[in-house]
């Protein structure tokens, strides 16, 4: 494979590990006020992603790929609420580990990465475009 | 510093009479070769730079890059297995070689081990993309100017 088109499937590769990361980050959100839904189950536990470099031979290049969707282990918040129908005999819900200000750091990173990766496709597009331009011959 | 090979041009000695105007033209020849090492050396450091910015937050990832055109180019070839029977295929590599820079390191390491800084991909990156637009100017220049001698009459 020409290295314009490995470049163009490296980026991909990036692309789709950027917004995978971006629909992570809109589930947690999403779920950020989900509580439990008993007084003993668990809230909503917020979900982490973990990228990895794998080599493919066809390419000759390392992709990105998901290594693995992992579960924060971090404690899950209390509120008092004895009203609520999932308190606990001392009156406090359990509430989800989702810090929505490091989610919207994590996206905004997130979105970063995705445009670097756009742009460099772009510049490969570019790079294929002049080189076809050499055909005209009236130049 | 340029390769220019004239190995595989075939002029006899029956030619010599127009030896200056021949020579030219096998200049421009190699001149053509050098242009296109140039522009496969660029297309080759921008997909290892895509690939570095791919992994602009894999953990322990550490950025690639090749050595500069002129040190990848006079770096020794890879070794290949000699054809002594008309029946051995030489393997063609899938694309141009270039060394690899072993020592390259990025500007900074993150905690997480991923040394890829976007800023300076994305730098040289806008490198490349210049070098490959001055390979292709003049290769454009020199084929006009090829062209401009086969049209006089």
């Amino acid at each position: 494979m020409d290295p314009i088109s490995a470049t163009m499937r490296i980026a991909a590769s990036g692309l789709q590990a950027q917004s995978l990361r971006v629909r992570m980050t809109a589930e947690n959100i999403a779920n950020a006020n989900s509580l439990a839904a008993a007084p003993n189950a668990d809230p909503y536990q917020r979900k982490t992603i973990v990228f990895e470099s794998k080599f493919d031979r066809a390419l000759g290049a390392e992709l990105v790929s998901i290594k693995r969707i992992g579960a924060d282990p971090s404690p899950f918040g209390e509120v008092y609420n004895p009203s609520h129908p999932s308190a606990n005999a001392d009156g406090y819900v359990q509430t989800p580990n989702v810090n929505t200000l490091i989610e919207m750091s994590d996206m905004r990173e997130a979105g970063r990465s995705y445009d670097a990766n756009l742009k460099v496709i772009e510049q490969a597009r570019s790079m294929a475009a002049s080189t076809l331009s050499l055909l005209d011959g009236n130049r | 510093m340029l390769f220019v090979s004239r190995g595989n041009i075939g002029i006899g000695p029956a030619l010599g009479r127009h030896r200056a105007g021949i020579r030219m033209i096998i200049d421009n020849v190699g001149l053509f070769q050098v242009i296109h090492q140039r522009m496969d050396y660029a297309t080759v450091r921008h997909s290892l730079i895509a690939q570095n910015v791919a992994h602009a937050d894999t953990p322990n990832y550490r950025p690639q890059d090749l050595k500069s055109f002129s040190a990848a180019l006079n770096s020794p070839a890879a070794p290949k297995l000699a054809a002594t029977h008309s029946g051995h295929i030489a393997a063609a590599p899938a694309s141009a070689e270039f060394a690899e820079n072993r020592s390259y390191e990025g500007w900074e390491v993150e905690p997480s081990g991923n040394g890829v800084l976007l800023e300076q991909e994305i730098m040289k990156a806008a490198d490349v993309s210049r070098d490959y637009q001055l390979a292709v100017t003049l290769m454009r220049k020199h084929m006009s100017m090829l062209r401009a001698s086969l049209n006089t009459r």
